[in-house]
């Protein structure tokens, strides 16, 4: 809850950014605000949160499927396989990535609920005691991950301007934090009444852990397939989002305007799996990386960058710039 | 010695001769005006039609003491006999001889007293330029020439041999008018007409196909649709650039939005009711001559999954039957691979007396589930293929004992397992569970990659293959509306008849993704409502 708290405070940042600037995406208006050199060091912080996510997302999602399906399959198959499909949809824009993750929404609602459904006798509200705990750092050390993935409602400074009518956005992106919000209570809830505090801690991906205990009666055992096929959907979503964000943070970065998005795009590919392969030695160093410094990286630039750019176009604002 | 002076007929024959060679050897003989003189008429048209035997030209003479010369011109097979001889030559050579036809006549009287006086045909027209005149010719038109007049009598009397209108057999109803469209486009246009009886009802003509100039006629309501989609299908139509038009497909392969999508983006049916729903939602039909199939556009994915027949029965049914569709779309799609994935790599997700039960009757086997599932597939797509192409008894009997036989003898030989046979065959059905024919090709088709992916990587693989078309099919587009339209872009007025079906008395708009700014369809208080119960008035 203190995460959401966090969020709303973010969007309502963002939000005054977007009345103040409707046209423009957070990669021209940030050099509008704070100038060109000052707005280009910020799509450059941009560029590296972006890749982050993305390379985080590839990473989280090769681990997934090599630990728990394919054990004797390399890496670099699923992350290839995965950054084609982002090349393909990137190449067909923006509105087809709207259009996807529509589609996809509409999967993952359904197998939240069947979950939810399918996990009830197995819950165990006793383990959801005590509520509060007595140590405060557990509690903000806990709020980060949520606060982090929450806070990633930023992204919306890079689509709004492709919006043709901006009088719901508010409502939009409340109704997608609360959502969020919902789907994060859930599985954290679902996690402590099945595992207990203790293990599910420890766990790198709960909900597929979770999913495993569901059979359908006689006919499926163990149909965290079904999950893995959605978890698949999802990385490749937020891969897709931050790709598209990086290739338009590199093109504004070196007013590149070739028409073939290809010459970007396919370089970029090629360096988000390198550094997938680079960055983390192994799964221990990953496991750790997500606890601590993913999330609080995440939460410098959530915070600071669309405070930083409102407080300078406010102040610039009252002493008569444009 | 002095040379004999040429009589007046050989002077008529030399000059006759020049012309066919002048004819003949001219490059451009377009745009010629009709000569007064008959035989240079004649001349002309025999240089255009040289070796076309089915030119009928019938030369005689109108009237008893004032002789005029005539030409009667046709192409035999398109006109009908009958009419020719009874309503044409009969009147103007035998009944011509008792009427006071007087020569010299103005060209006026000429067509007064043969139109009003002689011929018993509805439709004549007068044609001044060869242009037109060949093109009526072809048409079915019989011409009737007369010396002295720089004008030709087009009459219509076009044969119109078509079979009858019977209950189409590619969208056979239980419920629901039982007419069809057929090949003459003249038959199908009223087949509309009857079905929509407004004057906003519009059918633009255009000739398309350098040799075949197939007539094609573009159908739409004036008012309902929208005047960017019109505009748009006639730009394609007009854009249309090829010699021959025989079916609608050849037009549909021309002007569709994405030609090398594996996904049909327009609607062929051939049903009257199926057209004027469709032109009634706001969409365009296109009516191709010597076709019975009518292209509808735009068209996006749900309303391939949808039959006429969903919209004669009570909301219910049809909802029913359309998740039924929606299941079998995806059994059609995945259900191969979806067996190849799990019995390959995700054997812990079947229980453990299924899963021995499988292995038992896989236990023998010597391929691999994938190359076992490709042989099926393959080996049920040749019968289905040799079902079609063999006549009719034949190859119904080649489907069933092919594979009742085939299938059996495969799986007592070991060849193939008893599941993978019940997959296949639970496959094959779930496909033509797809109403649009087009679609369950394109599923068929799909389903290859996706059971090679499910064979090589499994669950992943299928997956991969389902965003690939997610994303394939998110960028498609018919007619400029996107391909997922109503559920992406959302639209609310869409999705009352999409997967789900309402109440006829709550569709009380059409779908906006069609047109933009709807007057209302049907009353907002139009749910049934009972007056009073029964048995309370005699209380």
């Amino acid at each position: 809850m203190l995460g959401y708290i966090g969020a709303v405070l973010i969007s309502l940042v963002c939000l005054e950014l977007i009345k103040l600037y409707p046209q423009h995406s957070i990669l021209e208006f940030s050099s509008k605000i704070l100038g060109t050199k000052l707005g280009k060091l910020v799509n450059i912080v941009l560029l590296w949160y972006a890749i982050l996510i993305a390379t985080y997302m590839l990473e989280q999602f090769d681990t997934l499927l090599t630990t728990m399906v394919y054990r004797t399959t390399p890496k670099f198959v699923f992350t290839i396989g995965i950054l084609f499909l982002v090349l393909y949809v990137v190449h067909l824009g923006a509105e087809v990535i709207f259009r996807v993750s529509d589609v996809i929404f509409i999967a993952v609602v359904l197998v939240t609920l069947i979950i939810g459904i399918g996990l009830v006798k197995f819950l165990d509200l006793n383990l959801l005691l005590p509520v509060f705990t007595e140590n405060v750092t557990n509690l903000l050390r806990a709020t980060l991950a949520p606060f982090a993935f929450l806070g990633q409602i930023i992204i919306f400074l890079f689509f709004h301007h492709l919006v043709d009518d901006l009088s719901g956005i508010a409502k939009h992106i409340q109704l997608s934090l609360l959502l969020g919000m919902l789907l994060v209570i859930a599985f954290v809830i679902a996690d402590l009444a099945v595992f207990g505090p203790e293990l599910g801690s420890l766990l790198l991906f709960p909900p597929y852990m979770l999913i495993r205990y569901i059979s359908i009666e006689a006919i499926l055992d163990r149909i965290e397939i079904l999950m893995l096929t959605i978890w698949i959907a999802l990385a490749f979503l937020e891969v897709t989002a931050y790709f598209w964000i990086s290739s338009q943070i590199i093109i504004d970065l070196f007013n590149l305007r070739s028409n073939n998005k290809l010459v970007i795009n396919i370089p970029l590919a090629i360096i988000l799996a390198t550094l997938v392969d680079l960055q983390w030695s192994g799964i221990s160093d990953f496991q750790d990386y997500s606890r601590g410094a993913y999330s609080m990286f995440l939460l410098l630039v959530e915070i600071s960058i669309p405070l930083l750019l409102y407080l300078v176009a406010v102040i610039k604002g009252k002493l008569g710039g444009n | 010695m002095k040379k004999k002076p040429l009589t007046l007929k050989e002077k008529k024959k030399k000059e006759l001769a020049a012309l066919k060679a002048k004819y003949s050897q001219s490059q451009d003989i377009n745009n010629l005006e009709i000569d007064s003189d008959l035989d240079k008429n004649l001349v002309y048209i025999n240089s255009v039609f040289d070796k076309v035997n089915d030119l009928v030209i019938k030369e005689f003479v109108i009237g008893s003491q004032n002789k005029t010369k005539a030409g009667l011109l046709y192409i035999s097979g398109l006109v009908e006999k009958t009419v020719v001889d009874t309503s044409i030559l009969k009147p103007l050579m035998v009944t011509s001889r008792d009427k006071n036809i007087v020569d010299p006549l103005a060209e006026n009287d000429l067509k007064e007293t043969i139109e009003n006086s002689l011929l018993s045909i509805g439709e004549v027209s007068l044609i001044d330029g060869f242009d037109d005149l060949i093109d009526d010719l072809l048409a079915g038109n019989a011409l009737l020439f007369l010396n002295g007049y720089s004008q030709a009598l087009s009459l219509s009397i076009q044969a119109k041999e078509t079979r009858d209108v019977v209950e189409p057999e590619t969208e056979t109803v239980v419920r629901g008018p039982k007419e069809g469209f057929v090949e003459d486009f003249n038959i199908n246009l009223s087949l509309i007409r009857r079905r929509i009886k407004t004057p906003d009802l519009k059918f633009e003509a255009y000739k398309i196909g350098r040799v075949s100039n197939t007539d094609v006629i573009i159908s739409y309501i004036e008012g309902i649709v929208e005047d960017d989609l019109i505009t748009e299908v006639r730009k394609r139509i007009q854009n249309i650039d090829t010699d021959m038009i025989n079916e609608s497909g050849n037009i549909e392969q021309l002007i569709e939005d994405s030609p090398y999508s594996p996904f049909p983006q327009m609607t062929n049916t051939e049903r009257p009711d199926g057209v004027a729903s469709a032109l009634n939602e706001g969409r365009v039909a296109i009516i191709i001559d010597g076709t019975p199939f009518v292209l509808v556009v735009p068209s996006v994915l749900i309303h391939f999954l949808q039959a006429n027949e969903d919209y004669y029965e009570r909301f219910l049914f049809p909802t029913a039957i359309r998740v039924l569709r929606v299941m079998a779309f995806a059994v059609a799609l995945l259900g191969p691979s979806i067996y190849v994935a799990i019995t390959t790599y995700h054997q812990e997700m079947i229980p453990t007396p299924l899963l021995i039960s499988i292995a038992a009757s896989r236990s023998g086997v010597p391929f691999p589930g994938l190359v076992e599932a490709l042989l099926m597939e393959i080996s049920f797509e040749a019968l289905r293929e040799a079902g079609l192409r063999l006549p009719r008894p034949v190859g119904q009997a080649v489907s069933i004992v092919g594979a009742l036989v085939v299938g059996e003898a495969a799986v007592q030989a070991g060849l193939v397992s008893r599941a993978m046979v019940i997959v296949v065959a639970l496959t094959g059905i779930s496909s033509f569970i797809i109403p649009a024919y087009n679609m369950g090709a394109a599923i068929r088709l799909l389903r290859f990659p996706i059971i090679f992916l499910a064979g090589t990587l499994g669950m992943f693989g299928i997956t991969f293959a389902i965003l690939f078309l997610l994303i394939h099919i998110s960028a498609l587009r018919s007619f400029g509306v996107p391909y997922l339209s109503p559920i992406t872009p959302i639209d609310l007025s869409g999705l009352k008849d999409s997967i789900i079906k309402v109440p006829d008395w709550l569709k009380n708009k059409r779908p906006t993704f069609l047109v933009k700014e709807d007057k209302k369809r049907i009353k907002s208080n139009s749910k049934p409502t009972v007056s009073n119960k029964q048995g309370e008035e005699n209380e």
